[in-house]
């Protein structure tokens, strides 16, 4: 049975707010890095990067490698991510269900999979390459849906739960796509998370979306909104603690506003679990480093 | 699915509809207009981190149009959204903007200068004891490597006022084109990124030396080199003094 540590509250790591993040403004246990931003550098991003490491654990999470798609996987690309994974040593690698493009044409977009059985082994035997090649488990994230194909026979979060269980890997769950996707596609958000195997949820994603009217759009560029923040408490009472990252990607607010979204997510988990969850001290960052990024037996 | 997406053309959407189930609100079209309007959009995005200046001398909408052309220039996509500009320059050297905006394919190959300095290893610390170990007889075969994030840049319009007037309002701008070449020298300081002006003689014989030209052929480059001789030493100190050179090697030599 797989375990994920626990390292709290944390945010993404954006070159707006690398300044206060260097200075040591408190209020996220952790921060999350876009890979990609990160792979192919060797200036100031990756100096900073190094240097928020030092103080802090960082997850690092990707948005190309396409994990359903038909081209073979990018070597160079996982080449790079493992450079990475080596230096950075994150306690946790993740990306998404979903393709990004085929034939060298990406369209930098996390587009939807049919899910199939047959769609269901492709990913399970790319996951295990994946994982064999950076030498750890990875987590993979639902993605935010606007269509769903004809053809598929298995439930987003069944498939997940199947990818998960056979290939051995986790899951980052953001709550933020189910609540979008669910309003998207007309299902049930709360039988969603009661398909999700509580022992494979390494993480918890949480994000605003915009009101279209006839859907939601998962933008990341406001405040998580009221209906999602009900769905973490659920996710929070069905998985218990679960590191959780709040996304905020476009119109990015002051750093000391997204750490009250980061606040507000501790206090919910508190209320959830009936304890305190005091910000991570150096102490337990460290633990956290030293347990390792939960190697694969 | 892809070809929708890459051909942006919504007249094409009904061919898609057949594989995708209706969805309980709104139409398919608008659902698939996610994908399809967002990938230019983080194109354009893209494009406008590397490219400030391209950006916003040429104005909002003509980029947003550049940017589609250029979109349907490409063959390939590289899988890292950070290098979708790479191709830009090359591509603005032919482009109908280039008509109205003459400068663009010089300033966009400083932006990308400046982009791929950014982005480059750390300066490596400099020996000073190399330049020890040349004898005087040897110096005519010297070659000079320069730090990675070093690069020099010769061109006919004034590409490093143009660059600095993307700090202005566009309503500001009135910068004289014609006839005002400008060289620049671009730089890093631990991370911190330089862009100045050089004086065009200087650029010349960088270039020569970044591109592995001895320093004995510099006075091929150089009119009246015993003129120019003092300015090559001052040069060359502060190079040193900027950091700007990594190694000292001789010709065939690897050390």
């Amino acid at each position: 049975m797989p375990t994920f540590p626990f390292v709290g509250f944390g945010a993404g790591l954006r070159t707006e707010h690398y300044q206060d993040v260097l200075d040591g403004a408190s209020g996220s246990d952790w921060f999350e890095a876009i890979s990609e931003n990160y792979t192919d550098t060797s200036g100031r991003p990756l100096q900073v990067l190094e240097r928020v490491r030092r103080n802090y654990p960082v997850a690092l999470h990707g948005v190309g490698l396409s994990i359903g798609g038909t081209d073979p996987l990018d070597k160079r690309y996982l080449g790079n991510l493992r450079r990475l994974v080596d230096r950075i040593e994150p306690f946790v690698v993740t990306d998404h269900l979903c393709w990004t493009g085929v034939e060298d044409r990406c369209v930098y977009d996390l587009l939807p999979l049919p899910y199939t059985e047959e769609s269901l082994a492709h990913v399970v035997e790319r996951v295990q390459i994946v994982q064999d090649t950076l030498s750890r488990r990875i987590a993979l994230e639902n993605p935010s849906t606007y269509v769903e194909y004809r053809h598929s026979t298995i439930p987003e979060a069944e498939f997940l739960a199947s990818v998960a269980e056979k290939a051995d890997c986790a899951i980052l769950l953001d709550v933020n796509n189910i609540h979008v996707s669910a309003f998207n596609l007309r299902f049930d958000a709360n039988i969603y998370l009661d398909r999700i195997p509580p022992d494979r949820v390494a993480q918890i994603h949480l994000a605003g979306f915009n009101d279209r009217g006839t859907y939601l759009f998962d933008t990341h560029d406001a405040p998580v909104s009221k209906e999602v923040w009900k769905l973490y408490e659920r996710a929070l009472s069905l998985f218990g603690p679960v590191s959780t990252l709040i996304e905020w990607d476009a119109n990015i607010p002051t750093f000391a506003r997204l750490c009250e979204e980061v606040a507000h997510a501790r206090r919910i988990a508190e209320e959830a679990h009936d304890t305190p969850i005091p910000i991570a001290t150096d102490s337990a960052r460290n633990a956290v480093h030293d347990a390792g990024a939960h190697p694969r037996p | 699915m892809l070809a929708l997406i890459l051909d942006h053309d919504h007249r094409k959407v009904d061919g898609s509809l057949s594989c995708f189930s209706p969805p309980p609100h709104g139409t398919i079209a608008e659902r698939l207009d996610v994908y399809v309007a967002g990938f230019p959009a983080r194109v354009q995005d893209a494009l406008e981190e590397s490219y400030p200046a391209v950006a916003h001398l040429i104005g909002h909408s003509e980029f947003h149009k550049l940017v589609r052309r250029y979109i349907g220039s490409l063959s390939q996509f590289p899988s890292n959204l950070n290098d979708i500009g790479a191709f830009l320059p090359a591509f603005l050297a032919f482009d109908r903007a280039n008509d109205s905006f003459p400068f663009l394919h010089d300033l966009a190959r400083m932006e990308w200068a400046l982009v791929c300095a950014f982005h480059a290893p750390a300066p490596s610390p400099f020996d000073t004891s190399h330049l020890a170990a040349v004898s005087e007889g040897q110096w005519t075969d010297a070659i000079l490597e320069f730090q990675p994030a070093v690069a020099v840049l010769r061109s006919n319009w004034p590409i490093h006022t143009l660059w600095a007037a993307r700090e202005l309002p566009r309503e500001e701008l009135d910068i004289a084109v014609q006839d005002q070449g400008e060289c620049v020298l671009i730089r890093r300081a631990g991370s911190e990124l330089h862009c100045d002006k050089v004086d065009a003689n200087e650029a010349v014989v960088m270039e020569a030396l970044i591109a592995g030209t001895p320093l004995g052929r510099l006075g091929e480059l150089l009119d009246r080199p015993e003129a120019r001789s003092d300015e090559v030493t001052r040069w060359f100190a502060r190079w040193i003094q900027q950091g700007l050179i990594g190694n000292v090697r001789l010709q065939n030599s690897s050390h």
